[in-house]
C-alpha cells in the first residue's frame, strides 16, 4: 500500500488557486525532493498533506485512511515557520514533545541538541532565528515517524550547516520511512534524492525518479530544473 | 491527551496572570492595613481611597487580561505560527477546542477566586463583616447575590464563547480574517443577546411577575432588587445562559472541526 496518496488536490484562497488537480502517491523508503520556484504552491501542498489546510477539492490519503490523529502520529512535519511557545524552555519543550508523541525518542533528541550545540535549559525566545529552526529540525527527526515532511529545512542556514543538517536528515531516519523535502536549493539535496516532482504555478509539471530523469536527460536535477523554469 | 491539553493551555494563559495575581492581593492587604487610619485625617482618607481604586483596577485588569490571554491563546494556537504544531499533534479538533475553552473558563474561574478573596481582605474587618453577616444571614439576598455572581460569570463565559466561535468562523475566510472575526464575534454575541432578550419577553407573556421588567418603570433599584421577582428572573437569565453556552460551545467545536486555513 501506498504511504501517501494524493487525489484530484485543490486548493483556492478567493478566486486564487494555489493548487489545482494534484495527484501524487509516495511509497515507503523514498527520498522525495519537492521542487518548484517560489509561489508555485510547494508550502500549500505540505500544509494540505499536514492538515493545516481544508483542501477546496479532492483528498489526502496516508496508508489508505484520511488525515487525522492516527496519521498525525506516523508524520512528521518540520515547517519553514518558526512554530514553538518561545516562553517555554528547550528541556519544557522535549517534554511536551513526549507528552504527545509515543514515537519521540528524547535520547536522540539530547543527543542531537548536543551535537549543535544546544543548550536544554535555554529559553526559546532567547535563540537565534537559526538556532529555532535547528531546535526544531531535532524535535522532528528525533520521532520514529513514518513519513517526515521537511519544508525548506536549509532556507535559513549557512552553507557550512546544511551539509551537517542533510547528514542529520539522512542518519535519523529509518530505512521504511519516507522523506518528503522541499526547496528550491536543488544542488544541496540532489544527492540525496530517490524521486523528483516538479511543481509550478499550483500543478505537477513532473513526477521522476532522479536517476531516470538524469540518464534521460543527461542533465542534472539542478539543471534540468534551471531549464524547465527559465524565467 | 485532552488533559495534557488542558495542561499546556492553562500555564500559558495564567503564566502572566501569576504577576496580576500577587499585584491584587497586594494593592488589597496594603488597604487593608490603611483602612482603619482613613478617620484619622484627610490624607489617611485619600489613600484608603486611592487603595480601593486601585484594587478594583487591579481586579478588573486580572479579569481582562484573563479574558484577553485565552482569546489570544486560541488564536494564536490555533491560526498563527504556533498552529504548525497545535495541528499536527496526534489529538482531534474537538479536543483542541475543548481544551482552549475549559482552560479558559478554569483561568476565569480561578481569577473570580481571586477576586473574591481580594475583597475578603479589603473589608475583613469587623463592622464590614457585619454587614456582610447581615446579607448573607437573609435567605432571599443569599441566593440573589449567588445568582447575580453566577450569571455574571455565565456572562463573561458566554462573551468568551462568542469571541472564540466568531474567531473560528472569521478565520475560515481567504482575506481580511481579523476583520471577519471581529464582525462574526460581533454578530454571535448580537444574536445570542437578543435571542436570550427575545425568551425573557417571551416568559413575560405568560408571567406577570417578569412583565413587570418590561412595563414598569416607576421603582427604584432597590425596591426591584427587593422584590422575589428579581431572584425569579436571575433564574431563568442564569439558565438561559447555561443553554446558550452550551450551544455555543458546540457551535465552535462544530465550526473549527470542519477544517482550517492556518495562516
Amino acid at each position: 500500500m501506498a504511504l501517501l496518496t494524493i487525489n484530484h488536490l485543490s486548493k483556492s484562497f478567493g478566486e486564487e488557486a494555489a493548487l489545482t488537480d494534484v495527484n501524487l502517491t509516495i511509497e515507503p523508503g523514498r527520498i522525495i525532493g519537492l521542487l518548484g520556484k517560489n509561489g508555485a504552491g510547494k508550502t500549500t501542498l505540505l500544509k494540505l498533506i499536514c492538515d493545516l489546510l481544508t483542501p477546496t477539492d479532492g483528498e489526502v490519503l496516508f496508508e489508505g485512511a484520511p488525515i487525522g490523529v492516527e496519521s498525525k502520529k506516523e508524520i512528521a512535519f518540520l515547517p519553514e515557520r518558526t512554530y514553538l511557545d518561545k516562553s517555554m524552555t528547550i528541556q519544557q519543550t522535549l517534554r511536551m514533545f513526549q507528552d504527545f508523541y509515543d514515537n519521540f525518542d528524547v535520547n536522540k533528541a539530547k543527543k542531537l541538541l548536543a551535537d549543535l550545540d544546544l543548550p536544554e535549559d535555554r529559553q526559546i525566545s532567547k535563540l537565534s532565528k537559526g538556532m529555532q529552526e535547528k531546535l526544531q529540525l531535532v524535535l522532528v527527526m528525533a520521532r520514529k515517524a513514518k513519513l517526515y515532511i521537511l519544508d525548506e529545512p536549509l532556507g535559513g542556514v549557512d552553507p557550512a550547516t546544511r551539509d551537517y543538517i542533510l547528514d542529520t536528515i539522512l542518519r535519523s531516519f529509518d530505512d521504511g520511512a519516507s522523506l518528503l523535502i522541499s526547496t528550491h536549493l536543488i544542488a544541496d539535496i540532489e544527492r540525496i534524492l530517490d524521486d523528483v516532482i516538479f511543481l509550478d504555478r499550483g500543478k505537477v509539471l513532473l513526477t521522476a525518479q532522479a536517476d531516470d530523469l538524469r540518464n534521460e536527460t543527461g542533465l542534472s536535477v539542478d539543471d534540468n530544473f534551471r531549464r524547465m523554469f527559465k524565467c | 491527551m485532552l488533559k495534557k491539553l488542558m495542561k499546556y493551555d492553562f500555564v500559558w494563559i495564567f503564566k502572566v496572570l501569576v504577576y496580576h495575581t500577587t499585584i491584587l492581593l497586594v494593592v488589597a492587604a496594603l488597604g487593608r492595613l490603611i483602612s482603619p487610619l482613613a478617620p484619622r485625617s484627610m490624607f489617611w482618607g485619600i489613600t484608603d481611597g486611592v487603595f480601593l481604586s486601585l484594587t478594583i483596577a487591579a481586579a478588573c485588569s486580572l479579569f481582562f487580561t484573563a479574558f484577553m490571554r485565552s482569546a489570544a491563546r486560541y488564536i494564536n494556537n490555533t491560526y498563527k505560527d504556533e498552529s504548525y504544531l497545535t495541528h499536527t499533534l496526534p489529538v482531534t479538533r474537538g479536543q483542541q477546542y475543548t481544551s482552549k475553552v475549559f482552560s479558559s473558563v478554569l483561568v476565569l474561574l480561578v481569577s473570580l477566586v481571586v477576586c473574591l478573596i481580594a475583597t475578603a481582605i479589603c473589608n475583613s474587618y469587623k463592622n464590614r463583616w457585619e454587614m456582610v453577616k447581615h446579607y448573607l444571614s437573609n435567605p432571599q439576598y443569599r441566593t440573589l447575590i449567588l445568582l447575580f455572581v453566577l450569571v455574571v460569570v455565565l456572562q463573561i463565559v458566554c462573551m468568551l464563547l462568542c469571541t472564540l466561535a466568531g474567531a473560528t468562523f472569521g478565520y475560515r475566510k481567504g482575506s481580511h480574517k481579523l476583520l471577519h472575526s471581529l464582525l462574526c464575534i460581533l454578530l454571535i454575541y448580537v444574536i445570542t443577546q437578543g435571542i436570550m432578550v427575545g425568551v425573557i419577553f417571551l416568559i413575560s407573556r405568560f408571567d406577570s411577575g417578569v412583565a413587570m421588567l418590561f412595563t414598569t418603570s416607576t421603582r427604584s433599584m432597590m425596591e426591584f432588587l427587593t422584590d422575589p421577582i428579581s431572584t425569579r428572573i436571575c433564574w431563568i437569565l442564569a439558565a438561559e445562559y447555561i443553554v446558550a453556552n452550551v450551544a455555543l460551545f458546540f457551535l465552535g467545536k462544530r465550526a473549527l472541526e470542519k477544517g482550517v486555513n492556518v495562516d
